[in-house]
């Protein structure tokens, strides 16, 4: 999907994270007609959500803050299109993926190459789990080490996992942003959360030897 | 047939606890697609503590992943280069300055 289409409406589970910020409205009325200070609050509302979306799918700081700032200036020439059908802030976060997503594709790297991330082969699937294991998860981990270890994940895992369980993307929605089938995104979220587990699990070991 | 009921045997040997009807290499291979509503009703884990664990634990990754705050600031110079990527796209017209409130309005944009 390119960045220049508008952003499509989006699922009533991505809206439960997105509620009305005071003030926000009538900044987007002034921005539209052009008032720098209302659009400066905005981007003083937003940076930081689309900034973590955006560092979150690329894990590269240059990379994230241009992408930002691509963003936004994507804003500025499109607020003016924003009838409020849904929430700013869905509506913006839509169209910074799709900034994210098209940057991928045009540097035509591994990880928008739905062969390579959607099909991996065997050894980059997701390994079974049907040998022991001594230590549980369950209550043991905390926001930083889940970020840190997302950081880790191969980029087509991290795409998909970034936009369902971080994003609150439904994997209809994610299915139409990287042109694959629902099963595929489904696929992906899966291998991404083994992966994960398998990441965590080896923290584990080390903090505990 | 000797053959086959050692086969079956070696199925569920794999499946600690678990229902010879599908082995936890099966359910596992299926999980993705049986992810959501519904799978705890799986027949496989009425029995198979492992798969229960293993399933409580993705689920776990995943409600961490949804209090994931946007923590992430960007530095000042995002914000500096925005603003003269939009002056550079939008110069003001006819070589004047930009009005006291900032950029050109909205009917006056291009891109």
């Amino acid at each position: 999907m390119s960045a220049t289409q508008t952003p499509p409406k989006p699922s009533n589970s991505h809206m439960r994270r997105n509620p009305p910020i005071p003030g926000e409205a009538e900044a987007i009325l002034a921005a539209q007609a052009g008032d720098a200070k209302s659009f400066e609050f905005l981007y003083a509302l937003h940076k930081r959500r689309v900034y973590s979306l955006c560092l979150r799918m690329l894990s590269n700081v240059a990379e994230a803050e241009d992408l930002t700032q691509e963003a936004f200036l994507q804003l500025y020439r499109k607020i003016g299109t924003f009838r409020g059908d849904s929430a700013f802030s869905t509506w913006l976060h839509r169209l910074a993926v799709n900034v994210v997503l098209m940057h991928l594709r045009k540097k035509g790297l591994p990880q928008v190459s739905l062969e390579e991330t959607l099909e991996p082969s065997h050894e980059d699937g997701p390994r079974r789990d049907i040998g022991a294991r001594d230590l549980t998860l369950s209550g043991s981990i905390d926001r930083v080490t889940l970020e840190r270890a997302v950081e880790n994940l191969p980029p087509g895992y991290r795409l998909v996992f970034v936009l369902h369980d971080v994003e609150g993307y439904e994997h209809n929605e994610i299915a139409g942003m990287l042109d694959c089938s629902i099963g595929n995104s489904k696929s992906q979220l899966h291998k991404a959360r083994m992966k994960l587990r398998d990441l965590l699990h080896s923290g584990q070991r080390k903090e505990v030897a | 047939m000797m053959i086959q009921m050692r086969d079956q045997m070696e199925k569920s040997q794999q499946a600690p606890g678990g229902s010879p009807a599908m082995t936890c290499e099966e359910f596992q291979d299926q999980l993705s697609g049986l992810m959501g509503s519904g799978i705890r009703e799986h027949e496989h884990l009425r029995s198979c503590l492992r798969c229960n664990a293993l399933l409580d634990e993705l689920e776990y990754i995943s409600e961490i992943a949804k209090g994931l705050l946007p923590t992430h600031e960007p530095s000042d110079k995002v914000w500096d280069k925005l603003v003269e990527s939009i002056h550079q796209a939008d110069p003001p017209a006819h070589g004047g300055e930009y009005p006291p409130n900032g950029f050109p309005p909205q009917s006056k944009r291009g891109g």
